[in-house]
């Protein structure tokens, strides 16, 4: 019964996902584009963090490997940018593997320097390896198109957009669910007991920060074709924070906190962007106040209330 | 051809010997109790035979192939299942989803099939759900099948975990302290289920336990250990009398009683 | 031969800054469990706040270094207090999403008080800028300066671990809080203290630092990288071990920055902390048992 409800529920949702940009003002079309980006990113990221529990801050760099990576193929060797976005992506899980093979040996506060002084590191790369980034000046990307047809407005982009963020969210939801997705879920709750079932712990940690790193690279790429200029500044350590804070603020390890967190966290930037410094300060403040009080994240809470007490 | 085979083991911890040349065979279908007082290095063997530990010296031989070096889950994968002292439940996990768990090894989705829901890896994976329903049914938890693993009593989490172990027909099972912490009823249900899987799945089985009256009861043979060291080895009957066992277990000698049949 | 000391030397003294800022982070960690991503931070407060007071009293640096110091120990000790205590049994992710949480808001309140721009600090230093000579390696007073102070320091801090009796008390509650407190001691006080060290430690290697760069609100991050680079280095635990990291890494960057290229320099800690952490995570001296899978 529930699931008939569920199915209509979605469906409709769907149904005016794809109805509603005439009825947005161009801002709020900016913003739900935004949006959806940072869900593509915090749900990859969630893979890693949420699902097998390992601490990942360089996040950011993944996403500018994914936008650097498209922008440079499209405008130095002319592919369209369409084919760029997976590309962008798959240049992205490249990177991830390479650093996931050895980053993933270990574990809590040492992960999390690594990945950390990795995202530090390819941010400085992005800024000063002129010849390739253009350095602090960033790069122009043109508006997309698909054979005469030009992604000029954000209207537009933004079917593009949703269309590749639907696709992400249903394969991972169907990771999730399979096999895999225990298998992480196992590697998070207890690695002694998952290993006495056969499962190859480094496997599935580096096979979930591929992924993750994949989703951030299309986010990447996808954001290069929204905003049209990307800059080394962007992606750095408050980047991977945000990324990072979307997860945990969410609900962590759940399936819809990584959407709920994304939402929250952009809208609550856009809130505060008005009060300069004053956005840090209060951004820095919620994050410890959710650590102390609200650890399982909005959607953590409202599931363990609601739904798991059986 | 024994099952396993574990010779002249020797594990070391910084200078502490914490096992010194253990022998051990297993026959095939066979329940070996192992049995000693706390701290004479019974989950310290089981630690060893999964992979966890590395032994200075020995060899173990799973199936006539030597399992030294190898890493825990391939061990696991070969067909060694294990349960532990405490239970290393998948607690925000259903009952469901940590038997699942348990038939990993059995799953051979490819990632692309899994991440597209093939139809191939749809079939696979309602038979995967068949077999732990199966298990859930076996072990008596299959009214809970949906509740989280942290919400069932104690007992219940046990046979979970004990279920998870078994789900996927490994050829030797190893169990910590089964027992421990159950009732006296959930004993009896534990003994039928133990002597059903020598039987019926032809599983071997190691157990360690400290209650004397179910161990001695349902294994066919035991071996002792003490400080490291394996002090006797036999018949329950035979390893009752012993006198070394009897020493290391000054005190307890009033629990070496005949179990009642 | 002589460039070569020369460097060294110069090294020793960036690198003693870099061992005084890791041992506040190792010593955080080892007492509590808690990586403080903020450390950063408190080097950057204590930057400022320096400048400030160098501009109100318009006098003896020393005692707006000293002020900077204290204050910087206080906003220490008000986070400890605030944020971190209520973390204590938390599960690592919390703790190290809190610090980084505080870190953002430091920075954030550093940026709107003192504007995003860089500024530079006067060196501290009361022994002119003449160059000093000896066998023919030349060597500014502030190096000078800092390679004895920072000696003195870390000294100082052994043997107050060693010998004191609140040192070994410190160090009994960092090796096992329950039985300390079973034994009597304020497990609660004694992390207060740790903390306020380690501000103090980072507050020091904060001005020290800044003298010889500039402020900016955002260099705790880089610093902190070199920082752990040094701990990791070092071993993570003990704190002699520490020390010996940063002076290695030190000298590493100025050799790096003198024989192959300036830009280099900011990679540097980076590629040293990512080839320490794949070839050797135990550091050069820790047999300490980082999880491995």
């Amino acid at each position: 019964m529930m699931n008939y409800y569920k199915t209509i529920l979605l469906l409709v949702g769907l149904a005016l996902l794809f109805v509603i940009p005439p009825f947005l003002k161009p801002y709020y079309m900016f913003m739900v584009n935004y949006i959806l980006i940072y869900i593509i990113l915090a749900v990859g990221l969630n893979l890693v963090m949420g699902y097998t529990g390992q601490i990942s801050l360089g996040n950011a760099a993944f996403f500018g490997i994914g936008a650097y990576g498209s922008a440079l193929l499209s405008i130095k060797l002319g592919i369209p940018f369409l084919i760029c976005i997976p590309l962008g992506g798959a240049i992205s899980a490249f990177f991830g593997f390479l650093v996931a093979v050895p980053a993933l040996r270990m574990s809590g506060l040492y992960l999390a320097m690594v990945t950390l002084g990795f995202g530090e590191l390819v941010q400085l790369i992005f800024f000063q390896w002129e010849g390739l980034t253009r350095g602090p000046d960033g790069i122009v990307i043109p508006k997309p198109k698909f054979g005469s047809f030009e992604f000029s407005n954000d209207y537009r982009v933004y079917y593009l957009i949703l269309i590749t963020a639907l696709f992400l969210l249903i394969i991972a939801r169907n990771i999730i669910r399979s096999r895999t997705g225990r298998a992480f879920l196992s590697i998070r709750e207890s690695e002694t007991a998952a290993q006495s079932l056969g499962v190859n712990l480094r496997y599935y940690k580096i096979v979930a920060f591929v992924m993750s790193a994949f989703f951030a690279g299309i986010a990447g790429a996808l954001y290069g074709a929204f905003v049209h200029y990307i800059s080394p500044d962007i992606f750095g350590v408050f980047e991977s924070i945000s990324h990072l804070s979307m997860v945990i603020i969410g609900g962590i390890g759940t399936n819809l906190g990584p959407i709920v967190g994304a939402i929250f966290v952009i809208i609550l930037l856009e809130v505060l962007k008005g009060l300069r410094g004053m956005q840090e300060i209060i951004y820095g403040i919620i994050l410890v106040v959710f650590m102390i009080f609200m650890s399982k994240g909005i959607w953590g809470m409202i599931k363990e209330r609601y739904i798991d007490s059986r | 051809m024994s099952v396993l085979s574990i010779k002249g083991v020797t594990m070391e911890f910084g200078g502490i010997k914490a096992l010194s040349k253990i022998d051990m065979d297993l026959e095939e279908c066979e329940i070996r109790g192992l049995i000693g007082p706390n701290g004479a290095g019974k989950t310290t063997v089981f630690n060893v035979i999964t992979g966890i530990y590395r032994p200075k010296e020995g060899d173990i031989r799973f199936n006539g192939d030597s399992i030294l070096g190898k890493k825990p889950h391939e061990i696991s994968g070969l067909g060694i299942g294990r349960t532990f002292q405490n239970p290393q439940l998948f607690q925000t996990l259903t009952v469901m989803d940590n038997v699942l768990i348990g038939l990993h090894t059995l799953g051979k989705s490819s990632f692309v099939s899994e991440a597209l829901k093939l139809p191939g890896e749809r079939k696979e994976e309602l038979e995967l759900r068949e077999k732990a329903s199966h298990i859930l049914e076996w072990i008596g938890l299959k009214e809970v099948a949906d509740r989280l693993g942290c919400n069932l009593p104690f007992g219940q989490q046990k046979f979970l975990e004990f279920g998870r172990a078994i789900v996927c027909k490994p050829t030797l099972l190893l169990l910590d302290e089964p027992a421990a912490g159950l009732n006296f009823e959930e004993k009896v249900n534990l003994d039928r289920l133990v002597k059903l899987l020598r039987d019926e799945m032809k599983i071997t089985i190691l157990l360690i336990e400290h209650d004397m009256r179910l161990v001695m009861g349902i294994s066919d043979r035991v071996t002792v250990l003490n400080y490291g060291e394996k002090i006797a080895e036999g018949l329950p009957s035979e390893v009752r009398k012993d006198r070394k066992v009897i020493e290391a277990y000054l005190g307890e000698e009033k629990k070496l009683r005949k179990p009642k049949t | 031969m002589k460039t070569i000391l020369q460097l060294i030397l110069n090294g020793i003294a960036s690198g003693s800054l870099y061992s005084l800022f890791a041992l506040g982070i190792v010593m955080i960690y080892k007492a509590t469990n808690v990586a403080n991503f903020a450390q950063g931070e408190m080097m950057t407060i204590a930057g400022y706040m320096t400048l400030l007071f160098l501009y109100l009293i318009q006098g003896l640096g020393i005692i707006a270094f000293l002020l900077g110091i204290l204050c910087t120990c206080a906003v220490g000790l008000i986070i400890e207090r605030i944020a971190y205590r209520p973390l204590i049994k938390a599960p690592i992710i919390s703790i190290v999403i809190a610090t980084l949480g505080v870190s953002i808001a430091l920075r954030g309140g550093i940026r709107m008080i003192w504007g995003p721009h860089i500024r530079p600090i006067p060196p501290i230093s009361l022994f002119g800028s003449t160059l000093i000579k000896f066998f023919g390696i030349i060597i500014t007073p502030h190096n000078l300066f800092v390679i004895l102070f920072t000696s003195a320091l870390m000294f100082s801090l052994l043997c107050f671990f060693r010998y004191s009796k609140i040192g070994k008390a410190m160090r009994a509650v960092a090796q096992d809080q329950e039985a300390s407190s079973l034994m009597g001691l304020s497990v609660k006080k004694y992390f207060t203290l740790t903390w306020t060290i380690s501000a103090g430690l980072g507050a020091v290697a904060g001005i020290l630092i800044a003298s010889l760069i500039y402020l900016e609100p955002d260099m705790g991050v880089v610093l902190l990288i070199k920082a752990f680079t040094a701990a990791i280095l070092g071993g993570f635990i003990s704190l002699p071990g520490t020390v010996v990291g940063g002076l290695i890494l030190g000298i590493i960057e100025t050799l790096v920055g003198y024989y192959i290229s300036t830009k280099l320099v900011s990679v540097t800690a980076f590629i040293v902390l990512i080839l320490v952490l794949f070839f050797k995570p135990e550091g050069i001296f820790g047999t300490h048992g980082i999880k491995k899978v």
